[in-house]
């Protein structure tokens, strides 16, 4: 690389051709169909003609520019560990893994232990604890696997987001849905969804919001601001939040048009052999 | 590993797969495979050198390689080294705990890296897969290599995870690309001419001693490299071809099943995984060989198997290839 | 490994019911500090913080080693924290705790990674020598919210600690025993002080029995007709019935180092902004504090202050 690059250029466009409170694009994938394969087809017959007895009951990806994660959900099951159970309500498990190419500062190999990885589940289970109705789940365990593809900045973001649309997906009982957006500022210009480049050279902050009360459930700051600048940054951050919400729950709508349609039909569309695999299982 | 297929469950599979004709749950033949969907490059890893994802039914298995220079003077490793790692992602493998699943992880992390780095000293008179592969991979002879990293993550299993990680493996490395590298040699101006087809610096009213002058071919006391060009423009492994591809064959007392589903793999404990590699003629090359389960195979039909293993080892490494190539463009 | 036992229901009503009235059970306001005591011991960059029941110690020791590659003219500050046996039963020798991890990471975060420390300072001779820090955090005794009573303690200690006089000739470093000269204090940017606040939320509406969710250890529902409360520095009581917590860190100059809420009961924007004003207000009053309390610390010393 040559010169520096711009964070903000004078026109007021960031180094990536966004605008200041443009956000990347995104792109949800619910379901394990994968829409980023020419084989969609394909795909989508595997998944639904040989449910392996270890599917998970919930999957969501979601790409925040070059930032991708997959959260998959398992449960509500039986709990494990027998004194993991608790009584009265859900025990949830998260754990956080990155793909040893998904780049990012951290090239380095993160084993099970390391420190980032455990604060980062840390910070996904105390998010869902109070977000998910785990009381209508008692003695059961519901496991949360967040699996990180792709580093380019905003990588709480992206696992709250796609831990939270598995969860719907798998159709596990919500209060509310949980957003997650990144925020930073550059001198007095608040940017939104940063970049990885963007992030080492600005203050920022995530912020995850329950978008039904407006309320903040998440809030993470790294990186020295000054308390005058904090309320508008973190202001826009809430206002984000619900841009992104309204793009989940497309996603989410649409998603469950077509199980609906598909119900509908009484007999699944895509082949014989789901046909002839469905009525074995019922055998 | 925990039992998630009860006694009944087992016995139906096993007598319908030992029935004449034989019966699968999904309806395939005993020695079909699931429709195998091929992803390369960068839409699987833009960062790495080369990728691939496959997914065969509910087993998907991402590999990626990636390249880094190794002074070989420090190290012990003469040419151009492959080191392999395999992640599991906890949500292959829910039912099990942090260290089942690790135990897994350095498992099949031990097969391929046993079969991707061993045979150094190889006796067979063909060049093997890594010997052809590490001339591409020195940079500079003696001093200077790429070291592969080799890295596979099963992100689900759903059964048959050998083959997709060998398959996976495979795609990856016909992918890669090695950045182009040119040796430069900071010599006597004097010498000039005698070796150097090319200079950049073509300088000539140099008064210095010494001054950079740059070969294109081989230069025995090059000190250092540049890059030729773009990272992505660069070239093939060498006997990519030959890379191994492994075959399980799922044992039943009279017939054995390919490309068991997880289901199927609970019923039918015992496995052989065998891995071949095959020449540019498409000579088998026997690459190693693993049984997994408990009970035993009699040594006569041990035989037989190997053969058969070759046929559909065959078979599957001249589709996974002509899928392959189209994709590489 | 015995799951902590947990207060019993009375207790938990009983402290739900006194901070529904804004009363705390040691007779604090919601917003109050427990009063902070700094020991230091004779050695330099030895500090003991007590907040009430709560006690850690920090211990700063330096030497001489070779800088990182990449880094020539950086010296080095490692922070070595492992809750022991000591602190509590709860906790066990050799397994990392949930809590042990969120602790490490934001004593990374407020003393490292805040910068307030100048690294380059520490450079002796660029390439080849540098200081390397360790701050070791001992936990004493977990009396509820370790993590302000070590970041404290951790920032006070490395404003305590002196480092030798260093002279440099050629390749020839001399380090002079504090005998000889008097050592210097380290180059500190900013003292970062950290602000734990536990939350409380109940429903407003006083409709039929209210017992069963004020028991119940998660509050849920939409949280929109909750009564959040926010007590600062937690003690232990408060800290494990908590609903969440957010810590603040801060310095004196009103600037945000660490902020840092992982779920829990959610707050409005405008109670999180409420919060940061208080923090501010109060990291004023504990630089003030600190200020002192070197000084009366250094007056006894008789040495030779810099």
């Amino acid at each position: 690389m040559g010169s520096r690059v711009e964070i903000l250029n004078p026109g007021g466009y960031r180094s990536d051709g966004r605008k200041q409170y443009e956000l990347r694009s995104m792109d949800i994938t619910l379901g394990s169909t994968s829409s980023s394969s020419s084989t969609v087809v394909h795909d989508l017959q595997n998944a639904m003609a040989h449910p392996h007895p270890t599917a998970p009951d919930g999957r969501a990806h979601i790409a925040h520019g070059l930032t991708e994660a997959t959260a998959q959900v398992f449960g509500p099951r039986e709990a494990q560990m027998r004194r993991d159970a608790i009584h009265d309500r859900a025990n949830i498990n998260v754990q956080v893994v990155m793909l040893p190419f998904s780049g990012g500062a951290s090239s380095r190999r993160r084993g099970r232990g390391d420190k980032r990885l455990l604060e980062l589940a840390a910070a996904i289970k105390s998010t869902f604890e109070p977000v998910i109705q785990t009381g209508l789940y008692p003695r059961s365990q519901i496991d949360i696997i967040v699996e990180i593809h792709q580093q380019d900045g905003g990588v709480l973001q992206a696992a709250i987001n796609a831990a939270t649309l598995a969860l719907v997906d798998a159709g596990v009982a919500l209060y509310d849905q949980v957003v997650a957006v990144s925020a930073g500022l550059h001198s007095t210009a608040v940017l939104l969804d940063l970049t990885h480049y963007e992030e080492n050279d600005c203050p920022h902050l995530t912020v995850g919001v329950m978008p039904r009360s407006g309320k903040v459930t998440l809030l993470n700051m790294e990186s020295r601001l000054h308390v005058s600048r904090f309320e508008h940054v973190f202001s826009v951050a809430c206002e984000a939040a619900k841009i992104i919400k309204g793009e989940m729950g497309n996603t989410i709508g649409q998603r469950t048009e077509s199980l609906v349609s598909a119900m509908a039909q009484g007999e699944p569309t895509y082949g014989r052999t789901a046909a002839a695999d469905d009525m074995m299982d019922e055998i | 590993m925990a039992t998630i297929l009860s006694k009944a469950e087992k016995s139906y599979i096993v007598t319908s797969l030992t029935s004449s004709p034989p019966l699968r749950q999904d309806g395939r033949a005993p020695h079909d495979y699931r429709i195998i969907s091929v992803i390369t490059g960068d839409e699987v890893a833009p960062l790495a050198n080369g990728s691939a994802k496959i997914r065969v039914g509910g087993t998907e298995v991402v590999s990626a390689v990636r390249l880094e220079v190794e002074d070989l003077t420090s190290t012990d490793a003469h040419k151009g080294r492959i080191r392999c790692n395999v992640t599991c992602s906890p949500a292959a493998y829910p039912h099990l705990n942090g260290n089942q699943q690790d135990d897994i992880q350095s498992d099949l992390t031990s097969i391929l890296q046993a079969t991707f780095t061993s045979n150094d000293g190889s006796t067979s008179t063909t060049p093997t897969f890594l010997h052809q592969m590490s001339e591409t991979l020195t940079i500079l002879p003696g001093r200077k290599a790429w070291l592969l990293n080799l890295d596979a993550v099963v992100l689900s299993d759903g059964g048959n995870v050998y083959d997709v990680l060998f398959m996976a493996c495979r795609a990856a490395l016909w992918n890669t690309r090695v950045p182009k590298t040119r040796a430069v040699e900071y010599r006597d101006p004097t010498q000039k001419g005698v070796a150097g087809e090319k200079t950049i610096n073509n300088d000539v009213e140099m008064t210095d001693l010494w001054k950079s002058s740059v070969q294109t071919k081989k230069a025995t006391k090059a000190a250092d490299f540049e890059l030729e060009d773009y990272w992505d423009h660069g070239e093939p492994l060498a006997g990519r071809a030959r890379c191994p591809i492994a075959i399980t064959l799922n044992l039943l007392p009279t017939v054995h099943i390919l490309d068991a589903t997880r289901t199927e793999e609970q019923a039918v404990p015992l496995k052989l995984v065998i891995i071949y590699s095959f020449s540019q003629d498409g000579d088998a090359c026997f690459a190693g060989m693993r049984m997994l389960g408990p009970g035993d195979l009699p040594l006569e039909y041990l035989k037989g198997l190997l053969g058969e293993g070759e046929k559909y080892a065959k078979n599957l490494i001249l589709s996974l290839d002509s899928q392959l190539k189209t994709q590489w463009s | 490994m015995p799951r902590p036992t947990s207060p019993s229901i009375p207790e938990k009503e009983f402290l739900v019911s006194a901070i529904q009235q804004s009363l705390r059970l040691d007779g604090r306001p919601l917003t109050t500090l427990r009063e902070p005591q700094l020991i230091f011991g004779s050695e330099l960059g030895w500090v003991e913080c007590v907040m009430g029941k709560t006690r850690v110690l920090a211990a700063i020791d330096a030497k001489m080693v070779k800088p990182a590659a990449d880094r020539p003219y950086e010296g080095m500050i490692n922070i070595h924290s492992e809750i022991s046996p000591m602190a509590s039963s709860e906790y066990e020798q050799g397994r990392t705790s949930d809590e042990e991890v969120t602790i490490t990471r934001m004593l990374d975060k407020v003393l490292r990674r805040s910068d307030a420390l100048d690294k380059e300072s520490l450079c002796v001779v660029a390439g080849q020598r540098v200081w390397s820090l360790r701050l070791t955090i001992q936990f004493l005794s977990d009396g509820g919210n370790m993590l302000d009573c070590a970041c404290l303690a951790g920032i006070v200690a490395l404003r305590h600690f002196r480092k030798p006089e260093v002279d440099v000739e050629g390749e020839e470093v001399t380090i002079h025993s504090p005998e000889s000269r008097a050592p210097l204090p380290l180059a500190i940017h900013h003292t970062p002080i950290c602000f734990t606040f536990a939350l409380f939320s109940f429903p407003t509406t006083q409709t039929g029995s209210t017992a069963a969710p004020l028991i119940s250890t998660l509050p849920s529902g939409s949280f929109s007709t909750h009564q959040t409360y926010a007590l600062l520095d937690p003690d232990l009581l408060e800290e494990t019935l908590a609903h969440g917590t957010l810590s603040i860190a801060l310095n004196a100059q009103s600037e945000l180092c660490v902020l840092q809420k992982m779920g829990g009961v959610p707050l409005d924007q405008a109670k999180v902004v409420r919060l940061v004003e208080l923090a501010v207000e109060k990291a004023k009053e504990l630089e003030i504090f600190i200020e002192r309390s070197l000084k009366e610390d250094w007056a006894g010393r008789g040495l030779e202050v810099i």
